[in-house]
């Protein structure tokens, strides 16, 4: 794409390693900035889609007792519109934008798992279509985006299978993409930008990203109960049989609120870095708004209870959601003033951006506010489930996350593409999706205070709805023109237009950097950074680093290498190599997708034969593509500077991968293990003594058959790390292999305790709720004995031996969760039951 | 259909706030689900809160929004770091404690005034796909009477509502006397309304309960303590025979049909206990569900068109009837006094 006949030869090289592939081969790309861009645009157009929906929406409530369309197909409009916005668009937006910008935000080449970053990007867009296309077959899932029980296990038809599959299969996607960035912030950053000098959008992906991986797991676990009950009537919501509906509400909503602050507080990120370079100035308290970011991601997971408030919990509950509620408030409010501060310390320059900045805080603080007036329970109790909730949600979503998107688009646009974004064009797209939005919005409160609830296809004339309602129809289609012409921008041909100078709003962080146009390889070389705003305060950093004088400048081996560092002070610690274009990420996430799709439709023997398509591709993608054997120990990355090329244990990258997902891992076990409890409490007639019947020996074989897995193998790990004997590679072969067999005896035990005791869990919830857990805990030894054969199989072919250890260390560590997993399980299912 | 012959609430405002912050709000005042109308002791209190609440809101919001435009717009001298910090320090942290620790108490003090009061009857309110069956219970809890759709209360007296499901999850809500209160499985929530001013006031169920979640109305109807003892001792009563010869005959319709397989009309073989009562029906002012002005026009276009008028509700759609059967019956219904 650019000429490469100016360039040395080294640079030369480079370019050629970090080349983008061509043709129809271009779909196997897996760099940052390609999987980026893909990932946003699709993210776009799912809120164009859901955009239309909600359009229909309006349409049809212009008037009352309009039957411009069906009851049925308004509900299943509000429900896709809703579940596409908060898991087509807003998670995925923010992820979209991560991935593109924060290897060059932290002048890495790239992030450490680019494959991974694919395969979650193709999981996304087959989950996406299948969940979104399934309106066009009039099969959409048509109980709200939160799906409440007993109305929506009791639904027939597909739409609801399509929602907890097909979602579950895109939150998956999401935390990959987490774990992915979470470790891009600790370990990816340039040598010398300690964690306290890390630009303010990758703290906010950190917290972001940590909520993520602790807020999915409850609704994926949530997910499984429910399909649970659809597909095999286990009985886990059904009040006749020990269940509960009110156990999906709190899974749902520890999922649901925090969600909420997970799509806002990576646009409060966006602000932190606008708002600095239009002022002139660094941000004004730094560290406060780090401390309070941190605050508000605690706090959020502490307010679940207030979307609760009607369903008549204890007044304790209610009082401590409230006030918890209502301290949320702090910490949002710290940061926005610590950015007005920036604003009234720095002398501003206006430019586009800054009105769409402006926007989001007018909106936002206004969402904010009516969200304390709901955060007071008795005002909920009227408002709650009617339009002015409806108000305040898109205040705090549009404000929060629309504006501040649009401002980021407008602003890191030349960024990423080369080129500005039409800035006459851009104040009527501002004025037109303010005002529409604000003509919408602003008379909904009213609506919704006039008694007009949510979620309804029609109403009847004569409450005082009809012209608000009119209203607020006008104004979703000027908000719709603001879109329209700001899509017509963004995809109208430009290559005639001017490429934008470089680093056009004189900013001072990394990403600008980037040459207009920007390069495949991120930057010409990895600088090294002492200060929070290098291109303002380290002279001459730019041309030091096209010169190449900078770290890393070479790829004269042909990989794709870039820097890890250590996680508070950014030492150079490793140079690791990642993974390039590949169509194994590709297939992975269709095999993954086929197995959530037939699934869906209750076709399981080809679920699970495409399941199996998806473990082979994943495994010959881990086989070939990570942990490779390099040619040579170690790389001098320039500047005298010479680093190891493989690292192992807590030093690689893929151990701290292990790390992060087995949390989310565990986060998803323990919900389950809160709904045990959850039904203990509200089953206190349950003759407990029927769960007793287990006995104590088939656990007490399955202790003994994993727990002795996990030891040899934690063994066999220590010693191929301490034995300096040769040959010790087959004696570690051997002890695996005893391992993986005692873990199978294991997972026969544990099977077979519930089975010969006849527990059968379609009859009470008890049973159900003991079968999943067990089952669950035998899935993973399964997983577990898997990774187990791929080491034997990597001892043999000598990717794993006394010098190069990291398969059997993540191995190792999976084990160790598993361990922990199996003795919560039997706490919870043996000896519970004979204590209660 | 609609009928504009509520009456108009009025609008109990604090004389101590301005009146500029209720102007933009006052056209809501007015309608019979309004929570403006304020005609219960909790939907008055919340609406005073609510007033607080709004003045603050406009009150900070100004603020905020003045001080940005000031940043930015106004461009004034660079203010020192010093002043950044006590800015955010006081405006970022003192004063949004202090205000939101007086909100958060006076919120969780109104929250307990409002739920466990005593109360001196107990109705048992049960949510269905899409209608309301309302139960007088006597102290021993033994049903006095049984409605649909439509209930009354006394003025100045509280009653204890039992809110408990046969279906899915709803919620019971009438903005102009109290807050809502979700009906879920398994589960028996209670609500105390505690009128203030006789009047009719209508709700609407506030969860998602399926497709014609929309059309699941009720009506409350609020009366002096004499004109209440004798709507519910005629609701207690047994139905009245047919008088016309054409409700005669429209009584034949309905039990030939099977009406009285899903409805009770007390006093005669119809006795289902699926669908609404309809002992009574013709004393209620609205029919299926608080949706249409109870007519004979309505009640005829009900029976013939009902799954095109209410998606997915379970009474079936009686379009085999002819046009004189359809009449009799709607006179027969008509007659339900």
């Amino acid at each position: 794409m650019t000429d490469a006949s100016n360039l040395d030869p080294e640079a030369r090289q480079l370019l050629k390693v970090w080349s983008r592939p061509k043709g129809w081969r271009a779909i196997s790309a897996v760099n940052n900035s390609e999987v980026g861009r893909w990932y946003a645009a699709a993210a776009f157009i799912f809120l164009l889609f859901a955009g239309v929906l909600a359009l229909l929406m309006r349409i049809q409530l212009a008037v009352p007792e309009n039957d411009f369309v069906s009851a049925d197909t308004y509900n299943q409009l509000f429900t896709l519109h809703g579940s596409i916005m908060m898991f087509l668009f807003a998670v995925p937006m923010f992820e979209a934008i991560s991935i593109m910008l924060l290897p060059e935000m932290l002048g890495a080449r790239d992030l450490p798992f680019p494959r991974l970053s694919a395969y979650g990007f193709w999981c996304f867009v087959i989950g996406g279509v299948f969940v979104s296309g399934s309106i066009f077959f009039d099969v959409a899932p048509r109980s709200g985006w939160f799906m409440y029980p007993p109305l929506t296990t009791q639904q027939s038809g597909l739409g609801a299978d399509i929602w907890l599959l097909g979602l579950s299969f895109i939150e998956i996607a999401s935390i990959a993409a987490a774990v992915e960035l979470i470790i891009g912030v600790l370990k990816c950053r340039p040598p010398g930008m300690r964690i306290n000098l890390i630009p303010l959008y990758a703290w906010y992906v950190l917290v972001v990203g940590v909520m993520i991986l602790f807020a999915f797991p409850p609704l994926i676990a949530g997910d499984l109960l429910f399909e649970m009950e659809r597909a095999f009537d286990w009985p886990f919501f059904d009040v006749s049989r020990g269940g509960d509906p009110l156990l999906w509400q709190h899974l749902f909503w520890i999922f649901g609120h925090p969600e909420v602050y997970i799509i806002f507080l990576p646009t409060i990120a966006i602000l932190a870095m606008v708002i600095p370079t239009f002022a002139q100035r660094e941000i004004f308290g730094y560290n406060w708004i780090v401390l309070s970011a941190i605050g508000t991601g605690f706090l959020s997971f502490a307010l679940w209870v207030h979307h609760m408030f009607t369903v008549g919990l204890p007044a304790a509950s209610q009082g401590y959601a409230s006030a918890a509620s209502l301290a949320v408030a702090i910490p949002t409010g710290i940061q926005l003033f610590a950015f007005l501060a920036t604003l009234l310390a720095g002398k501003v320059i206006l430019r586009l951006p800054m009105l769409f900045v402006f926007g989001s805080v007018a909106i936002f603080v206004l969402g904010g506010l009516t969200g304390i007036m709901v955060a007071v329970a008795p005002f909920d109790w009227q408002v709650h489930d009617t339009y002015f909730v409806v108000a305040h949600l898109h205040y705090t979503i549009i404000g929060g996350m629309g504006f501040s998107v649009i401002a980021g688009i407008y602003y890191f646009y030349p960024a990423i593409t080369g080129r500005a974004l039409n800035e006459r064009w851009g104040l009527w797209v501002f004025w037109l999706i303010f005002i529409g939005f604000n003509i919408t919005f602003l008379p909904m409160h009213l609506t919704g205070l006039l008694g007009m609830p949510r979620r309804v296809f029609t109403y009847l004339p004569g409450l005082g709805w009809d012209w608000l309602n009119m209203l607020s129809t006008v104004g979703a289609f000027v908000i719709a023109a603001g879109m329209a012409l700001f899509t017509l921008d963004l995809i109208r041909p430009k290559s005639r237009h001017p490429w934008s100078p470089r680093n056009p709003w004189n900013a001072g962080t990394l990403e600008w950097l980037t040459e207009m146009p920007g390069k495949p390889w991120g930057v010409r070389s990895i600088p090294a950074v002492t200060t929070r705003y290098p291109l303002l305060s380290q002279p001459d950093l730019m041309e030091r680093v096209d010169s190449g004088q900078e770290y890393l400048p070479d790829a004269s081996e042909g990989k794709r290498e870039t820097l890890i560092t250590t996680v508070l002070d950014a030492r150079p610690v490793q140079c690791m190599r990642v993974g390039g274009p590949s169509f194994l990420s590709l297939w992975a996430a269709v095999f993954t997708g086929g197995f959530f799709i037939f699934a869906t439709f209750s076709w399981y023997w080809t679920a699970f034969a495409s399941g199996l398509l998806a473990l082979a591709s994943i495994l010959t993608w881990l086989w070939r593509g990570t942990g490779q054997i390099p040619e040579k120990e170690r790389k001098d990355v320039g500047k005298g500077l010479v680093l190891p090329i493989y690292a192992s244990g807590h030093h690689s990258c893929g151990w701290w991968a292990m790390f992060i997902t087995m949390f989310a891992d565990i986060t998803a076990f323990l919900s389950l293990i809160f709904g045990f409890f959850f039904y203990w409490t509200v089953n206190a007639d349950y003759p407990f003594a029927n769960l007793a019947s287990l006995g104590l020996i088939w656990p007490g074989l399955a202790l003994a058959g994993i727990g002795g897995a996990w030891l040899l193998t934690w063994h066999a790990r220590h010693a191929l790390d301490t034995t300096r004997a040769a040959g010790q590679e087959t004696a570690t072969a051997l002890q695996i292999g005893i391992a993986a067999g005692l873990a199978l005896f294991g997972v026969w035990a544990l099977i077979m305790g519930p089975a010969k005791a006849g527990f059968d869990p379609v009859a009470h919830v008890f049973p159900a709720i003991t079968w999943l857990l067990l089952g669950w805990t035998a899935l993973h030894a399964l997983v577990g004995v898997i990774m187990l054969l791929f080491c034997i199989a990597g001892l043999f072919s000598g990717r794993l031996s006394k010098h190069f250890t990291a398969d059997l260390h993540n191995v190792t560590l999976y084990w160790h969760f598993l361990f922990f997993t199996l003795l919560v399980t039997l706490l919870t299912c043996v000896v519970f039951p004979r204590l209660a | 259909m609609a009928e504009k012959d509520w009456q108009p609430g009025e609008c109990p405002l604090p004389g101590c706030l301005p009146a500029t912050f209720w102007l933009l709000f006052l056209s809501g005042c007015a309608g019979e689900q309004s929570t403006y109308t304020a005609a219960g002791v909790e939907a008055a209190s919340t609406l005073t809160l609510y007033y607080w609440l709004f003045a603050c809101v406009i009150v900070v919001w100004l603020l905020l929004a003045g001080i940005f435009v000031y940043a930015t717009r106004v461009r004034p001298k660079i203010h020192s770091e010093k002043g950044a910090s006590i800015f955010v320090i006081v405006g970022g942290i003192v004063l949004p404690t202090l205000a939101l620790t007086v909100i958060a108490i006076v919120g969780i003090i109104l929250m307990t005034q409002h739920r466990g009061q005593e109360a001196v009857r107990d109705i048992r309110v049960t949510g269905e796909q899409y209608w309301w069956r309302f139960e007088y219970l006597d102290h021993e809890g033994k049903v006095i009477a049984e409605t649909a759709n439509e209930f009354a209360l006394p003025v100045a007296e509280a009653s204890r509502m039992h809110l408990i499901t046969a279906d899915v999850i709803h919620s019971f809500w009438v903005p102009a006397l109290a807050g809502k209160v979700d009906m879920i499985p398994g589960r028996i929530n209670e609500l105390v309304l505690e009128p203030i001013r006789t009047g009719r006031y209508r709700g609407q169920c506030a969860e998602f309960c399926g497709a014609s979640h929309a059309l699941m109305g009720l009506v409350a109807k609020v009366k002096n303590s004499e004109d209440f003892q004798r709507w519910l001792s005629a609701q207690a009563d047994d139905a009245r025979p047919p008088a016309t010869p054409l409700s005669v005959r429209g009584q034949q319709v309905f039990l030939q049909s099977g009406c009285g397989a899903c409805h009770a009309v007390r006093g005669t073989p119809a006795n289902g206990r699926l669908g609404p009562d309809l002992t009574h029906l013709a004393s209620r002012d609205r029919i299926a569900a608080a949706t249409f002005a109870n007519d004979q026009d309505k009640i005829r276009r009900w029976l013939a068109h009902t799954g095109q008028i209410k998606p997915g509700v379970q009474m079936p759609t009686f379009d085999m009837l002819s046009d004189t059967e359809l009449a009799a019956l709607a006179a027969y219904l008509g007659d339900l006094q």
